[in-house]
């Protein structure tokens, strides 16, 4: 069991400050994925922790030994990075065993090790070869090897997989999973990829221009976004926003006029600052929390494109008031362009921001559509 | 069915009169020089007597016994070891210190250390001449700050540095150019693999013996055969610096085989000479290709 | 001789000869001239006025000049002699060059033809370095010549004479040094071994003595007898006991002629052994004017009857022995060697006459230093050779960087002789 702790990390670049003073707490055995949009400082936050990059303040400290003074190789992490880095020069079995031949360990220690490595990695047959004669999934299994063959307690992934074709990448996902759980330590996963955010992390964590938005397991992040960034970063496809007016707080209700509809829904207890009348807010949709209705019951739009899956079916909606939405309904609709369709949020999936973007406390326990 | 054999042909066709011309200049211009070169190799053939007669491998055999010649080959052969530990050694020290040790002025230094290539070899070697001349030239000023002196007759008078003296004033020359030739062989190798082998624990002067080195080895290969090809074609600036002298001490192949040819006109034993000559690159030419690696 | 001769040549003659038959050439009498290309103005204008005055002279002539660049004249001139299509007259140098045309019989005996002409202008003994076996195969009509020249105001400021010996040389080499240890009694550049080999000439034609040396340089004399004259070690042991004794500035052997010219002009020696040609370097090098002329030092232990030679050496034109015009052209030759041609030639061409009768007319339009080998050159009993010139090119080359380990003292002379002996011999076996 290690336990990673991050306080207040700060980064600069000269006069521009990067990184505002991150803190993260990660213990046990947890899979933590890293997202953001590109240039938030994923990168630079991994390459703290991995010291290769001196932090401008905060404290890191693993197993609380504090981490930020010492040198890369001394800090229990491994890293591996997107474009592999493998040493061209060396076999895979050079490329695997090279930190431990740095540190000086026994020659047969070292091949002891690489081969344990390369059979958990199936690399075995490759181990004589140089990074060149490898296909890129190969590669990639070297790299990771040759983070594991130190026994980091923390391992780095930047974007590791973002090389890979689809197909790979998928099966990439499930091994480095495997691996995680198979090594007990703690990972630090950064990705552009939400599924693979949502499919392998433990703990998912939401960055933004050099700030944690939010930490939280990826069903949690999906279900009860702190804000409507966050809202909008996870799933696919996106969360439809539309424009809502407040008409005000009765009942533990907030009332709300979107369009030509106006809905209701409940208020949690513990909410305090509520929207006034006339605020205008936003309401969050997730694709498949739209509702088809019967007309003149909800949003009136017309179908842009239907997506046949067979499974279910996506579709591109052109509100007649408002964007252009996309939804997603389980099953197969036979829709054209040019239909006519109308639309409501299922009173569960019905997420509500305030102008600073910030989510209101709406309880989503299951409703009927407010059509009275 | 007639029909892919024939566009077969016309492929064929169309790719000889593509290469044609090549094959044409090279056949013209490396070729037959070749072999006329082996092919007179094999005469006594003197152009001021207007002699013309086979001797077969006489000339050869006189090349065996031929002193001056003997003097040259080892000249040739300091020069390219030498060469190469001055040339690309240095060069590879430059451009590390540029590459990855020095922070500022990058391009300032590389200009600097680049510059002597731009001076024309018969300037350098005048330059050079003078200052190493012991009449009028500063070096003996110079090596007295250091509590050294210089040979009485200069570093290129004495027979027994001479040559040494010549092949510094190449490597001042050159070592500039091998340098930006490494360094941007440097230049190519990802800062990413630097970092992994910093998170393996391998930095600085470890990591330029385990990383930088065996990254660029071909080219430093190439380098390294550039370097000898060169110190074997040195002509040039022997002729600047010393004219072979003194005596035959800085005598080297090219000048031999042109003076042997265009002074003596003895044009069989200088291709005699030149046969000698083109196996040794050939030989240089095949260590090479067989130690890069793709 | 060899008994193999190579088909280009021939097929070449072959070819000049038809061309020859086909443009045969009409009854007026054609003089073909061959001379080396010039780009400079005077020569050319030189050549137009005396070509005009010939015509002028002998009507019906027509004298045709033809130029070349050296390497192609080189090249194309002994073919050209063997065809009827060649020159009457051409230039060559009083060397080897001239020698082997003689030998060879394609330039015409002029020895008779001088009688009238030439012989009232110039000393007979000038036509030496055209001469094979005492006769004469063409006619010298300027020259080349090298001096001691020496800084006036050092000898002058401190009272001494320039040496007429080797004797006093050797003395004034120390006397020099005594006055200032940092100033070379005299500069020598032999980094391109040119200029050692032609003190060493200087020095053997003292104590070889000319026509000895001569007959070696032409690889003349029997096996046994070749390059065996002590006088040639002598003359290499001269060389070394100057350096030994200081004479020389330091690294003789990395200075070149250039350096040894900058040293003498910049006051670091006293003199410098240079050519006729020399003297506009000094000036510009910012000696203006401040250096006199002199003898090389007689050789104080030579035969008596060697002194007197210059080393230098002349150019001029020979006959061809195929020419329909032998006395016409020797006419043409006596026209060049007359007073007024070669006082014209000195102002616009800069060649030092051979017959410097007419110079004194044109005095103030040239050099000073020049006036002083025009005038006395004629004091000269004739040239001493340049081994550099007149031998055979590998003999040279082992003569003349053996002068280089000589001066060092890492060769003997005795050695560096067998070594040229050597040499000569494996040359003259090979022709
Ligand atoms: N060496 C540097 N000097 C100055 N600024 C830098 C440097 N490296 C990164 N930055 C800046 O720091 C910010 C964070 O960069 P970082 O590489 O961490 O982003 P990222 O989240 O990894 O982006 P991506 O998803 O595109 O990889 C960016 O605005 C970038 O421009
Ligand atoms: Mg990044």
């Amino acid at each position: 069991m290690s336990e990673l702790s991050i306080n207040g990390l700060r980064k600069s670049y000269g006069a521009t400050e990067v990184l505002h003073g991150l803190d993260l707490e990660v213990s046990g055995n947890e899979f933590v994925v890293f997202v953001g949009p590109s240039g938030c400082g994923k990168s630079t936050f991994l390459r703290s922790i991995a010291g290769l990059e001196t932090i401008s303040g905060g404290s890191m400290t693993i197993d609380g030994a504090d981490i930020s003074g010492l040198e890369p190789d001394r800090r229990g992490v491994a890293m591996v990075f997107q474009n592999y880095a493998l040493y061209p020069h060396m076999t895979v079995a050079q490329n695997m065993g090279f930190a431990l031949r740095m540190a000086h360990v026994p020659k047969a220690e070292i091949a002891r090790k690489v081969r344990e490595v390369a059979e958990i990695l199936q690399l075995e047959p490759y181990l004589d070869r140089r990074p060149m004669d490898l296909s890129g999934g190969q590669r990639q299994r070297v790299a990771i090897g040759r983070a594991i063959v130190r026994e980091p307690k923390v391992f780095l992934f930047d974007e590791p997989l973002s090389n890979l074709d689809a197909d790979l990448r998928a099966h990439m996902r499930l091994e480095i999973i495997k691996l995680h759980r198979h090594q007990k330590g703690i990972s630090i996963y950064v990705t552009h990829d939400q599924v693979e955010a949502m499919t392998m992390a433990d703990k998912i964590v939401v960055m933004r221009d050099g700030n944690i938005e939010q930490v939280g397991s990826p069903l949690d992040l999906y279900n009860e976004p702190v804000n409507r960034f966050v809202a909008g970063f996870l799933g696919t496809p996106r969360m439809n926003f539309l424009d809502a007016t407040s008409t005000g707080v009765a009942n533990w209700r907030l009332g709300l006029k979107v369009g030509g509809m106006t809905l209701s829904p409940p208020i949690r207890p513990d909410a305090d600052a509520l929207p006034e009348a006339g605020a205008p807010l936003s309401l969050g949709v997730r694709p498949d929390g739209w509702r088809i209705v019967a007309e003149g019951d909800g949003l009136a739009g017309r179908v842009v494109h239907a997506e046949q899956l067979g499974r279910e079916t996506v579709v591109f909606i052109e509100l007649e008031h408002g964007p252009q939405v996309a939804m997603i309904q389980p099953g197969q609709y036979r829709l054209h362009s040019d239909d006519a369709i109308w639309l409501a949020p299922a009173p569960d999936e019905l997420h509500l921001f305030d102008a600073s973007d910030a989510a209101l406390p709406v309880a989503r326990i299951p409703r009927t559509n407010s059509h009275n | 069915m007639a029909q892919p054999p024939t566009h077969h042909r016309r492929d064929t066709i169309s790719a000889l009169t593509l290469l044609a011309p090549a094959m044409i200049l090279f056949g013209a211009f490396i070729l037959l020089p070749l072999m006329q070169t082996f092919a007179w190799s094999l005469y006594r053939y003197e152009v001021f007597g207007g002699v013309k007669e086979f001797v077969g491998l006489d000339n050869f055999a006189k090349l065996a016994g031929d002193e001056v010649f003997g003097i040259a080959l080892i000249n040739n052969l300091k020069f390219a070891v030498l060469s190469v530990v001055l040339q690309v050694g240095m060069g590879l020290v430059l451009a590390a210190l540029l590459d990855r040790g020095v922070r500022r002025f990058k391009v300032v230094y590389r200009t600097i250390i680049f510059a002597p290539i731009l001076v024309s070899t018969a300037a350098v070697g005048l330059l050079w001449s003078l200052i190493l001349n012991p009449s009028i030239g500063p070096v003996d000023d110079w090596l007295g700050l250091i509590g050294l002196s210089a040979p009485r007759n200069g570093l290129l008078g004495e027979p027994a540095f001479a040559i040494y003296g010549v092949i510094f004033v190449g490597a001042w020359q050159y070592t500039g150019f091998m340098m930006v030739i490494l360094l941007a062989g440097m230049q190519n190798v990802p800062e990413e693999t630097y970092e992994a082998a910093r998170m393996d624990g391998c930095k600085g002067l470890r990591a330029f013996f385990h990383i930088t080195l065996p990254t660029i080895r071909n080219v430093i290969i190439t380098c390294c055969l550039l370097t000898v090809i060169g110190a074997f074609k040195v002509f040039d600036l022997v002729y600047v610096l010393t004219n072979g002298g003194p005596g035959n001490a800085t005598e080297v192949l090219a000048s031999y085989i042109f003076r042997n040819a265009f002074e003596f006109g003895q044009i069989g034993y200088a291709n005699a000479l030149s046969v000698v000559f083109l196996a040794i690159a050939f030989v240089f030419g095949l260590i090479q290709f067989r130690m890069i690696r793709r | 001789m060899h008994n193999q001769s190579s088909r280009g040549p021939r097929a070449l003659t072959l070819a000049l000869g038809l061309a020859a038959v086909i443009a045969v050439p009409a009854n007026a009498q054609q003089l073909k001239l061959w001379e080396i290309s010039s780009t400079n103005e005077g020569v050319n204008q030189n050549w137009e006025n005396v070509i005009a005055q010939f015509e002028a002279e002998h009507p019906g002539v027509e004298v045709v000049m033809e130029t070349f660049d050296t390497e192609a004249f080189k090249q194309g001139l002994a073919v050209a002699l063997t065809s009827t299509s060649g020159p009457d007259i051409f230039f060559n140098w009083g060397s080897e060059d001239s020698a082997v045309l003689a030998r060879n019989g394609l330039a015409a005996d002029v020895t008779d033809m001088g009688e009238g002409r030439w012989l009232d202008k110039i000393n007979a003994g000038l036509l030496a370095p055209f001469s094979v076996e005492g006769r004469a195969y063409g006619v010298p009509s300027h020259s080349i010549a090298k001096y001691m020249y020496y800084n006036t105001a050092f000898y002058e400021e401190n009272g001494l004479t320039f040496p007429t010996t080797t004797d006093e040389l050797l003395a004034m080499c120390k006397t020099v040094r005594e006055i200032d240890p940092e100033v070379a009694f005299t500069s020598l550049g032999n980094r391109d071994q040119w200029k050692g080999i032609h003190y060493v000439s200087m020095l053997t034609a003292e104590y070889v003595g000319v026509d000895a040396m001569l007959a070696d340089m032409r690889l003349q004399n029997s096996d046994d007898a070749m390059f065996t004259d002590p006088g040639y070690t002598k003359a290499l042991a001269m060389m070394r006991t100057m350096e030994e004794e200081g004479c020389f500035q330091q690294g003789v052997n990395v200075t070149t002629a250039d350096m040894s010219r900058t040293i003498f002009a910049s006051g670091l020696a006293t003199s410098i052994y240079c050519g006729t040609w020399c003297p506009g370097t000094f000036d510009s090098e910012g000696l203006e004017g401040g250096y006199s002329m002199a003898p090389f030092p007689a050789v104080s232990d030579a035969p008596e009857e060697n002194h007197g030679y210059i080393l230098g050496l002349t150019e001029g034109f020979q006959i061809s022995a195929q020419s329909q015009h032998k006395e016409l052209a020797a006419d043409f030759i006596d026209l060049i060697l007359s007073d007024a041609v070669q006082a014209e030639r000195l102002v616009l061409a800069g060649r030092i006459p051979v017959n410097g009768a007419g110079v004194g007319a044109v005095s103030d339009e040239v050099h000073p230093a020049i006036q002083h080998v025009v005038a006395d050159l004629p004091n000269y009993k004739g040239f001493a050779p340049i081994l550099d010139v007149d031998l055979d090119g590998r003999i040279v080359e082992v003569y003349k960087r053996g002068i280089q380990d000589v001066i060092d003292g890492r060769v003997t002379p005795e050695e560096l002789m067998a070594k040229v002996r050597a040499e000569a011999l494996a040359v003259k076996s090979e022709r």
